[in-house]
């Protein structure tokens, strides 16, 4: 190794790539585009993927999840393609850039929206993803589905952030986009754990498996009669036994009934509102209830206990 | 000249040598926290004087004396006393000798250093020449502010 001088001055590129990268990595967001000013050099390292992907998953992993990240894909896809192409042309008509659509009219669901996407154009260009992503969530431009927890249910909505305050404002995902939040703390959110759309029921999975004891949260709506309700809330609830049953673990053939009760905690056992009685196999989109997502991890289930608690106690 | 005195008589000695002539006796289990030493030794069993030909003898000094010393006060204290090139000099010393503890603080000093500084600053510190073009700086200048808030004067 060159022997270093004590009369020439050292510069920060002069270290070996591997010790600059654990400097890097110790910059936050805005000290990483002041860095990437310096100079070309710099200017790559600073914009890779991988330092961004830090900065993604440190802020914005639990709120942000694979479902929204795959609206991003979409974007990105439309904001890339060569301009006066089809697809190229929905951003010239609204300023933004649309994500995907389910449903149809008038019940249309908007995936997401990215306002002003020319802003990212050059970024996305150079495929520097994760720094477009991060900017586009940090400047509150990329509206991101995610579920806002109110008491016992969430509710599916598209959010952005407002870095001065550190909050968020949220929007229904039909085509109205009517606020339903504004000033939303971090805790409030939690990332979309399904494809969900609001306007349709969801598709479950895991009727033929449901027995006593699962904890599940279930899709609910108020009013069957207009049009625009949307499935947009998502109650959570325990799977009880019938009425016949004796709750007997080892004589409970509650599973293999074709009646599903759902048990919501909330309301006392006398209470007409205690229990619901489903029919497993049912694909009836008339009725309050749609479809029903199994939960698995206990971390979602203690925050639904803890929120339980918190609600008896009031 | 900075010679260290041997601590106990019983414990096995080893001369460190730097790249300036200035001899150091440390103690075995000193030595052996910089892992190229320790490879070195390893190599050549009845080694006595090490040559360390990329480090400066007032490098060395700190060096030795960071190992001697560390724990988590004396590494939140020792950052301040060097300026900018002896922080990067010290972090390419400790890079060679493979100290990977020494390294981490020296890095974690040098970020400290670059927190809420504009990028003229961080030329000026680190020695960096800036080959933007004057179109490039141009639109340089003005990318991504809209997403932050304001950086601190310098």
């Amino acid at each position: 190794m060159k022997k270093i001088e004590t009369s020439s001055k050292i510069s920060l590129l002069n270290l070996p790539e591997s010790t600059l990268d654990v400097i890097l990595e110790l910059l936050s967001p805005i000290e990483l585009i002041n860095m990437s000013k310096v100079c070309t050099y710099l200017r790559g390292k600073c914009r890779s993927d991988h330092l961004w992907d830090n900065h993604m998953k440190h802020k914005w992993g639990r709120v942000f999840g694979h479902f929204a990240f795959k609206e991003w894909q979409w974007h990105v896809t439309i904001i890339t393609k060569e301009e006066g192409s089809v697809l190229n042309q929905q951003i010239n008509i609204l300023n933004g850039s649309l994500g995907s659509f389910s449903g149809s009219w008038p019940m249309l669901c908007v995936g997401s929206y990215l306002e002003e996407c020319h802003n990212f154009k050059s970024l996305l260009l150079a495929n520097h993803f994760m720094m477009a992503l991060y900017l586009s969530l940090e400047s509150g431009k990329f509206w991101f589905p995610a579920q806002l927890y109110r008491g016992l249910y969430v509710h599916d909505a598209l959010v952005s952030y407002n870095s001065i305050t550190d909050t968020f404002r949220a929007r229904t995902r039909s085509w109205n986009g009517r606020i339903v939040g504004n000033d939303l703390h971090w805790d409030k959110l939690r990332f979309s754990p399904v494809e969900t759309s609001s306007c349709v029921r969801h598709v479950s999975d895991c009727f033929q498996e449901l027995k006593p004891g699962d904890h599940i949260e279930i899709q609910w709506r108020g009013n069957t009669q207009a049009p625009y309700e949307w499935f947009a809330d998502w109650w959570y609830a325990v799977i009880g036994h019938l009425d016949s049953c004796n709750e007997n673990e080892n004589y409970c053939l509650c599973q293999n009934s074709e009646t599903l009760v759902v048990e919501f905690k909330q309301y006392p056992q006398r209470s007409s509102m205690r229990k619901a009685k489903l029919t497993r196999h049912t694909e009836d989109s008339a009725g309050n209830y749609g479809g029903i997502r199994k939960l698995h991890s206990q971390e979602e289930i203690q925050k639904w206990n803890e929120l339980l608690d918190h609600q008896r106690y009031i | 000249m900075a010679e260290e005195k041997s601590q106990a008589s019983s414990s096995k000695m080893l001369t460190l040598k730097a790249s300036d002539g200035v001899l150091f006796e440390v103690e075995l289990n000193i030595a052996k926290e910089m892992k190229t030493v320790q490879a070195y030794i390893d190599d050549c069993e009845d080694i006595e004087t090490i040559p360390i030909p990329n480090v400066l003898g007032k490098h060395l000094a700190i060096v030795i004396e960071y190992i001697k010393k560390t724990n988590e006060e004396y590494d939140a204290e020792f950052e301040k006393q060097w300026n900018m090139d002896d922080l990067q000099l010290l972090l390419l010393a400790a890079n060679y000798l493979n100290i990977s503890g020494l390294q981490e603080c020296l890095c974690k000093a040098i970020a400290k250093r670059i927190e809420n500084k504009s990028p003229e600053y961080v030329r000026k510190v680190f020695n960096i020449e800036n080959d933007h073009s004057p179109e490039e700086e141009a639109k340089l200048r003005k990318e991504y502010k809209w997403a932050f808030e304001g950086v601190d004067k310098d």
